[in-house]
């Protein structure tokens, strides 16, 4: 059985690809979702675990997977950061250390375009960006144009090729990456796209035209059928309006977001009978709107009729299924 | 009567050595359908104590500070219900506590499945959820935020007082903990300086720092 969990951890990213007992991560966002689903779902080795870049809400939940013992962890791979806190290194450094007692855990410090990593025949995951120049010459310098590359400008691109189907997933991917990830001629036509920035300002004090302008850069050129935004409650501008309305605009494609979004809705609880049963953050709050989004051979749960059911019922002011406004900005 | 996972509950106890708290108590009772059992002093032991409500009572409430009010306990409310939980009494600690009390209720908190303040536990529906969430830990089924993942701690700083402060790297609130030397496994204790690390099982799934807890030190 593979399978692909797209976790409501709150306001961050994780993904999982899942083959029996074994797992590929991809992104450890906050809090303990994550452990909490390979705990529930039986799964006791992770074989990869991909950080796309080193903000914390994507890497945090690495220190914990480490931590706990009990699951296996083979390999990581990411990009390494000088820019990002040396605490943090700190601490995972002694945590890898510790892994020595249970068989040690490979760290590769570089997670860029070109590689595949194949699980069975059912999967495919492709590493799509950062190009290895981008991740070597690192986040406080320069590109070749003279364009600033942040933490997020090495953000790896991931798709999962699952299922006869293709998920990406981008990180925190900003303009200069995404720049890079066009000039780089791959096919980048995906069936889910799991939305940068959690549907975010695409860098800080980002203006709605850049926002829309990036939405619209990288829509036309990945193509999704359905947008997925992983994101918390708590942050109540997620997701932009005007990324929403971009996607809108480009025709019917099914938009989730992991939790109900402030703009949506101002009411405090949701019932949650159409998600799926994995674990999702926003479960005992009643946050959730799609949850955790499975993807499986036969089924995505919850099913596109199951979430716009509930939307419909739920919300006020859904971003995803009122007016478009893109015409008129 | 209340049925929570086929354990019947009728009659609840009220633990606190203000005789009017108890009485108040007794009121939020009467309104959920319940008896009261009230537990008048004096407490000599823990264990005397859960004695005397185990057959009185199928749970019981439990004030922290027992014996503000003349000598009503020689204990800590969180010392009883620890220990009642710990053999299968349902039990809630229900308290104003203080900055200062979190450290003597901090060690108890791993058998302690519901802390509420007074304000929490109002209506009948607050003492049924706060008594299911009981009844389901002592059966096993526990909250994730009252679950223990093994983690990193590092001390940050250690006072002249017999406490040090602690980070959890792997703890997203960026809060630290205090904790005394002397809930340090006795081995470690020497250990305890700043930078020093070591791992321990903890609630990470917690974000309130009064309700954070620390199990099984790796000596």
């Amino acid at each position: 059985m593979t399978d692909l969990a797209i976790l409501d951890v709150g306001h961050g990213n994780c993904a999982v690809v899942r083959y029996g007992e074994r797992a590929l991560i991809i992104d450890a966002g906050p809090g303990v979702g994550l452990l909490e689903y390979l705990s529930a779902e039986g799964i006791s080795q992770v074989d990869e675990i991909l950080i796309s870049h080193a903000d914390a809400d994507h890497l945090r939940g690495l220190q914990r997977l480490l931590d706990e013992d009990r699951f296996g962890l083979d390999q990581i791979r990411l990009n390494s950061d000088a820019a990002q806190q040396s605490e943090l290194w700190k601490s995972l450094a002694y945590s890898l250390n510790d892994r020595q007692r249970v068989g040690g855990c490979r760290v590769s410090a570089a997670l860029v375009e070109g590689e595949t990593l194949a699980f069975g025949d059912e999967c495919r995951v492709r590493i799509l960006a950062p190009t290895v120049a981008l991740a070597m010459t690192g986040p406080g310098s320069t590109d070749e144009s003279g364009r600033r590359i942040t933490s997020n400008t090495i953000s790896a691109v991931v798709v999962v090729e699952i299922h006869k189907m293709r998920a990406m997933f981008s990180g925190d991917l900003d303009e200069v990456g995404l720049e890079h990830l066009l000039e780089s001629g791959q096919d980048l036509k995906s069936d889910l796209l799991v939305f940068p920035h959690h549907g975010g300002n695409v860098r800080t004090n980002a203006t709605v035209s850049q926002n829309r302008l990036f939405a619209e850069r990288l829509l036309d050129a990945v193509d999704p059928a359905q947008v997925v935004f992983s994101f918390g409650r708590s942050q109540t501008r997620n997701p932009r309006p005007e990324i929403v309305d971009v996607i809108r605009a480009k025709g019917p494609r099914k938009i989730m977001c992991t939790q109900m979004s402030a703009q949506c809705s101002a009411e405090e609880a949701f019932d949650g009978d159409h998600l799926a049963t994995a674990f999702a953050a926003g479960r005992s709050r009643k946050h959730c709107c799609a949850g955790t989004i499975m993807i499986s051979e036969h089924t995505l749960q919850p099913s596109i009729e199951e979430h716009t059911a509930f939307v419909e019922l739920s919300t006020a002011t859904p971003l995803c299924i009122r007016p478009s406004t893109a015409t008129s900005l | 009567m209340l049925s929570i996972r086929q354990r019947a509950i009728s009659t609840v106890g009220v633990v606190d050595d203000n005789q009017k708290a108890r009485q108040s108590r007794g009121l939020l009772l009467a309104d959920a359908g319940l008896n009261m059992f009230d537990m008048a002093g004096p407490l000599v032991s823990v264990a005397s104590a859960r004695q005397l409500l185990s057959p009185a009572c199928d749970a019981f409430i439990c004030d922290h500070h027992l014996n503000t009010n003349a000598n009503y306990a020689q204990f800590l409310g969180a010392e009883l219900v620890a220990h009642a939980v710990s053999e299968g009494l349902p039990a809630i600690l229900c308290t104003r506590y203080m900055v200062a009390e979190v450290l003597d209720i901090r060690r108890h908190l791993p058998m302690i499945p519901v802390l509420l303040s007074p304000q929490d536990l109002g209506e009948p529906d607050d003492l049924r959820s706060a008594l299911e969430i009981c009844v389901d830990e002592i059966e096993g089924d526990v909250l994730p935020e009252r679950r223990a993942w093994r983690t990193q701690i590092v001390v940050e700083d250690v006072a002249d007082d017999g406490t040090f402060i602690a980070d959890f790297p792997g703890w997203d609130t960026g809060q630290f903990i205090r904790f005394r030397l002397a809930d340090v496994p006795e081995e470690l204790r020497d250990s305890i300086r700043v930078g020093f690390r070591t791992f321990v099982s903890a609630n990470l799934g917690e974000e309130r720092p009064e309700r954070f807890f620390v199990v099984r030190w790796q000596v």
